[in-house]
Parts: C-alpha cells; structure tokens; sequence
C-alpha cells in the first residue's frame, strides 16, 4: 500500500546516471517523498475481513453465544430440569408464555422449567459438538486429501471413488443409521488400564466427523494435487526436503485460506444436522440438553404454545447465519485472488 | 495527407474502485489514418488498452466513466453514439482482436459457428450455408489448414497460434476499416509470434484496413508499425514515425525504454532498466508523472509541478513529446537501427 | 461414449456390491430385530427360536448376508422380520409419492433459482441482488424442519383468525384415489407446503451457485468478444453467457440429490406424508435390516443413475471433456 506525502521530501538521491546506480536501491524511494510499507499477509488478511462489517458482527455474536456456552450455569436462572409448580397460567397449565416475572423471557414449557435455561444448556451442547465435528472433520479431512493429493496413484483413485459415493447418498439417512445403532447412549471404553466415558453426545459428534470429513478430503486433495505440480516444490526436493517436510511445511500453509473457510460450512452444517437429528429422535438423547430435542418436545402444542417452537429454531437459525457471514467474510479475507464476487 | 479516420481528441477515462478513483487515461489524443498500422506502446497499467477499449464502448460503464473527450470516426462522435449505431460497427467496420486466444474464445461453440455468427450478425439476410462457406474461405485465408474440417472443431481443438489465426479470421470477416489488435502476441510462443505477424501484415495488405496494434513489445513496434504512439501513466508523452521514435526519441521514457532493451552487438555488461515503479493511478504523483524516475529531470521545479503538454519536437512531421525539456535531449541516446523492410 | 457409459454402469455395480455389504454386517450386527418379541410375555423362547432359524438370524453375517442377497434379488427385497410383509410394494408405493414430491420441488427450484440467479447477477448490488441474497443466506441456515413447522403454526394461525384451511398441513390426499381430476388437484393442494418446504434449501443453493457463475462467464474474454462482435447485450447474455454459465448448475443439481432425500426425510415426518423418507424413519424403529437395506439400495442405485445422467449431461453441454 503507498502511502504518499503531500509534499515532496526532496531528500532522497538524485540519481542521474542509471548505469551507476547500486542495483536495488533505486526502486525503493521516490524523490518525491513516496514510500512503500510492508505487511504480511495475515495483516492483509484481518484488514480485509475487517471490511466486511457484517462479518465483524456476525463473529461479535457468535462471540456472545460462546460465552453463553461457557458460562451457561452462571447465566442461566434456573436448572436445566428445574421444574417449576408454583406458577400456573389459567389456560396454559404449567406452561407460561414468554413475561418479565421471574426471568422466565422465553417462558415454560409444558412441566414449568423456564425455557431460557433449556435454551442456554441447548447452546451449549450444540456448540460444543459442532465445535468438536468441525475440529475432528477438518483434522481427519486434511490428513486423508494431503495424503492422497500428494502421493496420487493408487491411494488417490481409491479414495475419489469411495468419496464420491458418500458424499451423494442421502447423508440424513446413513447418519440416522448409525445414530439409532450406535449413538444412543455412551459408551465405555477400556484401554488397557484405563476407562473412560464417551458421552452420547460426543458419539453423535463422531458420527456426523466420520461424514463430514469427506468433503474437506475432496478440496484439500484437490489444493494438493495442483500445488505440488508448482516449482517451488521442485525447488524444496531439490534441497533434499523430506516428503513429510514439504507436506507440513511448505504446501499445507497454502491450503489454509480454503481448508479456514470449508470448516466454518462444516461447523453450520453440523450445528443443523445435529438439530435434524434431535428432531426426529435419533440425536443427542436426554439428559443433555439439545435445541432439536426441545423443539420436537413442543411439537405438539406447537399451535398453543407457540414459543416452544419458536425459540429454540430462532437460535440455531442465528448461529447458523452468523457462522456462514464470518464464513463468508473470511473467504473474501483469506484468497484475494478470487473477484470481488460476494455470493 | 488523407484525412485520419479514427480521431481520439482529450480522452479521460476514470473508474470508481473501493480504493478511489482511478483515472487510467487523461487527456489522451492521436490519430490513426486509413491503411497505416499506428502502434501504442506501454507497460502494463499504462491506458494504452483501455483507451481501445473505450472507443469501442467495451469498457464496463459502471465502474467506469468517459469523464471528457470525443472519438470521431468518420466524423462521427463514437462516444456519443446511439447504442445500436455503435454496435452495428463494432465487428463490422471497426474490429478488435485480443490477447489470448483461449480464453478469448467460446469453448461451447465450435470455431466456425463463432466466425459465421460475426458474419450473419452484420449481414442481414445472409443464409447460413453462405456463412459457412465464407468462413471456411476465411479460415483458408489466415493460413489454416484443412479449413473444411476445421470449422467444425472447438476451440480447445486447436493449438494457441491457431486460434490467434481464427480470431483474426473473425475480425477481418466483415472487411473492416479499423483493426484494433491488443496484445495479439503476448500469449504465444516466440515462434508462433513470427506467424501471427506475418497473417496481420497479409491481411493489412489485402484489405488495406488501418491497424492499431496496442503492445508492450517493442520488436514487435519496429516491425509492423508506421507511427507510433507512447502512454505512459494514463498519458501520450510522445507520437512520431516509428523511425524517429526509434532513432530519435524525445522523452526521457521513450529514451529510457530503448535503453532498456537487449540488442545485439551492444557491448553490455548489464541490462539499463528505467528505475522506480510505475505510479500509483489513485494517486499519481503532481507534474509530470514520470518524473520521480526521470533521470533528465535533475529535480526542477516545473517537472514536479507542471503537466508537460504535447509539443512539437524536432523529428519534424508530427512528432510530438510532453517533455518539459524535449529539446535538451536532441541526440541523447544511440538509436537502435529499425530494420530496413 | 457408449463405452464410457458401460464402463461406468460395471463399476457402479461393483460398489452397490462393496456398499451393500458393508451396510448390512452394520445393520445386521447392531440391532436386535426380534427385541419387541423378547419383551412380549406371550410369546414363548420356541417360537422366537424357530423365528430365529427361520431368518437364519444365528448364522454368521456373511451367510446372512448371502440371504439376504438372494431374497432381494429373486424375490423383491424379500419380506420384513416381523410379519413377513413383501417390502417391495411398499417401497414401491412410497417411492412414487416421494418422486411427485421430489420431481416438482426440483424443476421449481431450478426454474427459480435461474432465474434469480441471472437476474442477481446483470443487475449486481441492485436492492433485488441484496434482498435475495439474503433469503438465500437465511434459507441455508434455518433448520429444515423448523421452517415446516412453523408453516403449519402459520396455516393454522390463519384458520383460526380467518377461518380459512389455506393449505392442508398432513397426509398426502382427503380424497380417494380414483376420483380423477378432484383425486390430483386435493394431491398438488396437500403437496404445497411440503414442496415450498424443500425448494427453499434448493433455491438458496442454486441461486447463489448460479449467480457466481453467470457472474464469471459475465466477465469472462469470449463475452467481451462477443461484445466486440456487435452482439447485442440480450444475445450476448443468452446465447453466449447463460449457456456457459448453466453448465456447472447441472452437476450441482445431480449431486444435491442426496441431499434432497435428506430433506424429504424431514419433510416426510413432519407433514405425515407417506413417502420414502417416513418409511425410512419407520423402519430404523423395527430395528430390521431388510427393509432399512432396501431403502438403501433403492437409493443408492438412484443416485448412481442420477450421477450417470448428470455425466452425460455435462458432455452435451461442455464440449471440453466430451472425448474422456
């Protein structure tokens, strides 16, 4: 970026004979007082994003829900299955609509537990398994398409045509499969001297990780595939660099521009599915707390207690929108080669 | 001499980008007379396309805007034209050739399906079998071989120097009187460049149409041009016969850039570049804006304050430089020998 | 070409093969199919014994398997665990609904997405450009089922308020098959909310996907060619832009079939249709592999058909990678 001064500096050499002047330092000052300052990329990178102000808010927001997440028993007014008897509306029984009294602004569901904690504990479980599915996916992703974009041949081929078939069968119904089969409750496991738990929740995470790494093996195996054809890769083997060197070291830095941007799609992705899942009953089971699970709770009075319905989907809704705005915007950041068309 | 059949007068041309405004050209004026081939030459950024371009009205109006000036063809203003008009010449009398052919052409269509729509769009009535044919003449005529079989294939079909030879085939269809040619070599191999200039030189030579060869290689200059036309910066800062550019040029940025080249039997031992970058368009620098590179201007006053106007220099004829001290530089640099045609 | 075609249709056979055994050792090892009679008081170990033989349940997987294998191929997909109810005809029944469903909300979809998606694109940054892509972003992030309900809230909002049934909000038809123009048109009125329902993820898709790629072919050098041709804008942008820029749409489309089953899963279960996807959801309720590996290969093989089409399609339309 030039940054020019209004007047002329007048300080800089003049140079009068080109054929004398040392190489290099003529192209950096101007007579006139121009200078040219540099940044690294990443600085490039914030400035740009930093121009999408729906970015900057969406990602001030997701901020807000993570700490919601993270300080949910702090912030939320009551218990997650904290039944309330005291309070009964005339009409609606147990369940009370949305009112100031007693904190109850998202109001009760149908046993009288304030449906502003539900919701809170909701976040958080949601949050933490799509945060858990993108990580996983994204590690196991990147390694499987580094793999078989770099070495080709056989491994490629194998993993195109295994790739293409999951990524076009209906994903809701294996994943409801192998929901109903192995993710219904937690699991203990034993290794060696050790036990421990897997939470049922973070099984369903497993299970959506194991779908959702395919379409990010795709794209990284398709970065790796050019990327290695370039000449400074020829330049790397030419000084003796180790095929794991190169991977780590010199490709992989280049991917992380599309590798950032397809993991902010994975985590949205997971964030709805998982609540597809919780919806029809497959999901994240009781007593975790699931936005899904609440919403197919109030299913039925859907008519009359309308806030049942109406929260827990407004919530997933804005995550998910604001998780695609910063998606976006860290797109626009991260490959300025790409024109500036906004989809 | 004939009266000029393209005539630029005071072109600006600017573009609103999130940066600011870019002015790419200003104040630009030249002529190109019927038959001759006029070269504008200039490193990248420097206008000499986007003042074509502009001319043809094929500069995307909402980023950009004709701030002043007028180009009269035939008398006729284009820049004030009804759409349809200009349209109706755009392809027809006035054609335009690009830099790379692959991207230049539609890869859905097939080569002779392209050509033949050049033709039918111009020729109201014209039946579709007579297009073909006169297309596979053209396609004959620009030195493509097996030209039946040809204009059926697509252009991922055909090598870079051939579909260089089909898109000129395109532009000469309609037997045009103007031949805009943007960088036609750029893309190509050396060897295939030799090829390209020959088909432009045989069809400037049966169609006699005036050519506007815009460049930034200047062998390709000494070859085919008449006169030639030097931007810099969005600005004309010299015009003349392309022998008097060659021997006798009269701005520090011509001078520098026949410096700048490698020739054969000059005993060098280091390749003289022009020093510093070329200015920023947002905000190029006041005065004259070669200055910050010139080694001529010494740093005086007027240099850093006025824009140098074109004015006759000493080449006679119209040679002109917008150079505060053209006449300083009479005999300033060795020329390099245009070669004898 | 015809070659091409072949070799593709062997080797997805070959991997219906792979993916068809896969599945079932899956299924087959994970579940208890026979759990609901365990419970049952009545029932005596004999009989679940002689169930037990009778569906060869004790053998090992792979000769499961190879039983499966044959009742499938022989006889329709064989027959359910409990009951023994042919599974075919119902598959058969609820693909048809689910095809009606599925077939108009794509051609819809598609019809509108283009649409959206050029006109986004010629007239950019314009309120119209703005103001679909922001349904579009809202589209993608809503939850499926989420907005399904809350159009059966709003239908029967407006009934009370109104007294209107605008649209029905369950099943498939009020009226008896039969009845001719009245049986179709009771159809396309229950159809409407569940269509509405599954283009909206479409459209957002498509419409951002199509207004990307016009947009490219839009600033691409054979349209300035075109231009410089003295084609008028409309030519240029249809005859020229639009097709180029149509093509990378068919792929999409193809390969959204997948997820488009996903959606009338969704879809299904919350307007009660009787389709594919509830019978799915019904069928992981019985914890028996036959129909759930029915339901899989059935779909399987039409996405394989569906990826073969769209293969095809795209050497029509692109002359590039005709000669593969």
């Amino acid at each position: 970026m030039l940054q020019s001064s209004a007047s002329s500096a007048g300080g800089g050499a003049l140079i009068t004979d080109p054929s004398t002047a040392p190489p290099g330092e003529a192209d950096l000052t101007y007579e006139s007082g121009v200078e040219l300052k540099a940044r690294s990329q990443w600085q490039y990178a914030r400035m740009r994003f930093f121009r999408h102000k729906l970015a900057v808010v969406s990602l001030i927001v997701l901020c807000l829900f993570g700490l919601v997440a993270i300080f949910a028993k702090q912030l939320a007014p009551y218990g997650f299955d904290e039944i309330n008897l005291e309070t009964v509306d005339p009409t609606t029984g147990l369940a009370l609509s949305p009112r100031l009294d007693d904190w109850h602004i998202f109001g009760t569901d149908q046993l009288g537990r304030d449906y502003l904690s539900r919701i809170i504990y909701g976040i958080r479980t949601s949050l933490w398994v799509a945060l858990f599915v993108a990580l996983l996916s994204t590690a196991i992703g990147t390694a499987v398409g580094a793999v078989a974009g770099y070495y080709g041949g056989k491994v490629d081929n194998l993993l195109m045509r295994f790739t293409d078939l999951i990524l076009t069968i209906p994903g809701l119904a294996v994943l409801l499969t192998a929901a109903v089969y192995f993710g219904s409750n937690d699991s203990e496991v034993v290794v060696g001297p050790v036990s421990f738990t897997i939470p049922q929740p973070m099984k369903i995470g497993l299970i959506l990780a194991l779908l959702f790494w395919v379409g990010l093996a795709r794209i990284v195996r398709g970065l790796f595939l050019s990327l290695r054809e370039k000449e400074f890769i020829e330049a790397a083997k030419a000084a003796g660099a180790s095929d794991l060197r190169i991977i780590l070291r010199h490709i992989l830095p280049n991917c992380v521009g599309p590798i950032v941007v397809f993991t902010t799609l994975i985590t949205a992705a997971a964030i709805l599915t998982e609540a597809a899942l919780s919806f029809i009953g497959y999901g994240i089971q009781p007593p975790n707390a699931a936005l899904g699970k609440l919403i197919v709770d109030g299913q039925s009075e859907g008519f009359t207690l309308w806030w049942l319905v109406v929260f827990p989907g407004l919530v997933i809704t804005i995550i998910a929108l604001a998780i695609n705005f910063v998606g976006d915007g860290l797109r626009d950041a991260l490959d300025p080669t790409q024109r500036r068309v906004r989809s | 001499m004939a009266e000029p059949i393209l005539e630029i007068r005071d072109l600006t041309v600017e573009f609103s980008t999130e940066d600011g405004i870019v002015r790419a050209v200003t104040g630009v004026s030249y002529d190109l007379r019927p038959g001759e081939v006029l070269g504008i030459v200039g490193e990248s950024g420097s206008g000499k396309s986007v003042s074509m371009l502009t001319v043809l009205g094929l500069t995307p109006m909402p980023p950009g805007r004709i701030a002043a000036g007028e180009a009269l063809y035939k008398g006729k203003d284009l820049l004030d034209m009804p759409k349809k008009e200009l349209r109706d010449l755009r392809g027809g009398e006035l054609a335009m050739i690009f830099q790379d052919p692959m991207t230049s052409l539609n890869p859905v269509f097939t080569i002779g399906a392209q050509i033949s729509e050049a033709l039918l769009t111009h020729n109201d009535g014209m039946k579709e079998d007579t297009a073909k044919a006169r297309t596979i003449e053209l396609l004959e005529s620009v030195g493509v071989p097996f030209a039946e079989r040809r204009v059926d294939q697509y252009p991922h079909e055909f090598s870079g120097g051939m579909r260089q030879r089909a898109m000129i085939a395109m532009a000469m269809a309609n037997d045009p009187s103007v031949l805009i040619a943007d960088e036609p070599t750029t893309a190509l191999d050396v060897t295939i460049q030799a090829q390209i200039v020959e088909v432009i030189k045989a069809a400037q030579e049966q169609t006699h149409a005036a050519i506007v060869l815009i460049t930034h290689d200047l062998g390709l200059i000494a070859e085919l041009a008449d006169r030639v036309v030097v931007m810099y910066a969005g600005r004309v800062v010299e015009i003349g016969d392309v022998y008097t550019i060659f021997e006798s040029p009269r701005h520090p940025y011509t001078i520098g850039l026949m410096n700048s080249l490698a020739r054969v039997g000059a005993d060098l031992e280091r390749l003289i570049p022009i020093p510093g970058q070329p200015p920023s368009m947002i905000s190029p620098p006041p005065g004259c804006a070669f200055h910050p590179r010139c080694t001529h201007s010494q740093g005086r006053e007027v240099c850093r304050t006025e824009i140098p106007a074109l004015r006759a220099a000493e080449g006679g004829g119209d040679h002109r430089s917008a150079c505060h001290f053209a006449e300083e530089l009479a005999g300033v640099r060795a020329p390099i020998a245009v070669g004898a045609e | 070409m015809l070659q091409y075609v072949i070799r593709r249709v062997l080797y997805s056979i070959v991997v219906l093969f792979a993916a068809s055994f896969l599945t079932f050792t899956f299924v087959a090892v994970s579940g208890d199919p026979l759990a609901p009679l365990r419970i049952t008081p009545n029932i005596s170990q004999q009989t679940i014994r002689n169930v037990e033989e009778a569906k060869h349940l004790n053998d090992p997987v792979p000769v499961r398997y190879w039983y499966w294998l044959k009742d499938a191929v022989t006889n329709q997909f064989g027959t359910t665990l409990l009951g023994s109810k042919p599974i075919l005809p119902d598959l058969w029944r609820v693909m048809k609904n689910t095809l009606q469903l599925v077939i108009v909300a794509e051609l819809l979809a598609i019809l509108v997405a283009v649409g959206i998606g050029v006109y986004s694109a010629l007239r950019q940054y314009s309120a119209f450009d703005y103001t679909t892509t922001a349904f579009s972003f809202l589209g993608l992030a809503m939850p499926l089922f989420w907005l399904a309900l809350m159009l059966q809230v709003g239908v029967v909002y407006i009934y009370e308020w109104t007294g209107h049934r605008v649209f029905p909000i369950a099943n498939l038809s009020d009226v008896d098959p039969g009845t001719g123009i009245a049986f179709w048109v009771d159809r396309a009125h229950h159809l409407v909310l569940p269509v509405l329902v599954l283009m909206v993820a479409s459209v957002a898709a498509y419409s951002r996907y199509m207004r990307a790629s016009m947009l490219e072919v839009v600033n691409s050098d054979y349209v300035r060619t075109a231009r410089a041709k003295g084609l008028t804008e409309k030519k240029v942008t249809m005859k020229h832009a639009f097709r180029n820029a149509l093509i990378p749409l068919v792929t999409l489309v193809a390969l959204n079939f997948g997820a488009i089953l996903s959606g009338v899963v969704i879809t299904e279960t919350v307007f009660s249709l009787d389709g594919m996807g509830l019978y799915f959801v019904t069928a992981l309720g019985t914890n028996d592999p036959y129909p759930i590996m029915a339901w899989l290969m059935i779909t399987a093989t039409m996405v394989i058909i569906f990826n073969l089409i769209a293969d095809i399609a795209y050497g029509y339309l692109d002359p590039r990678v005709r000669y593969d």
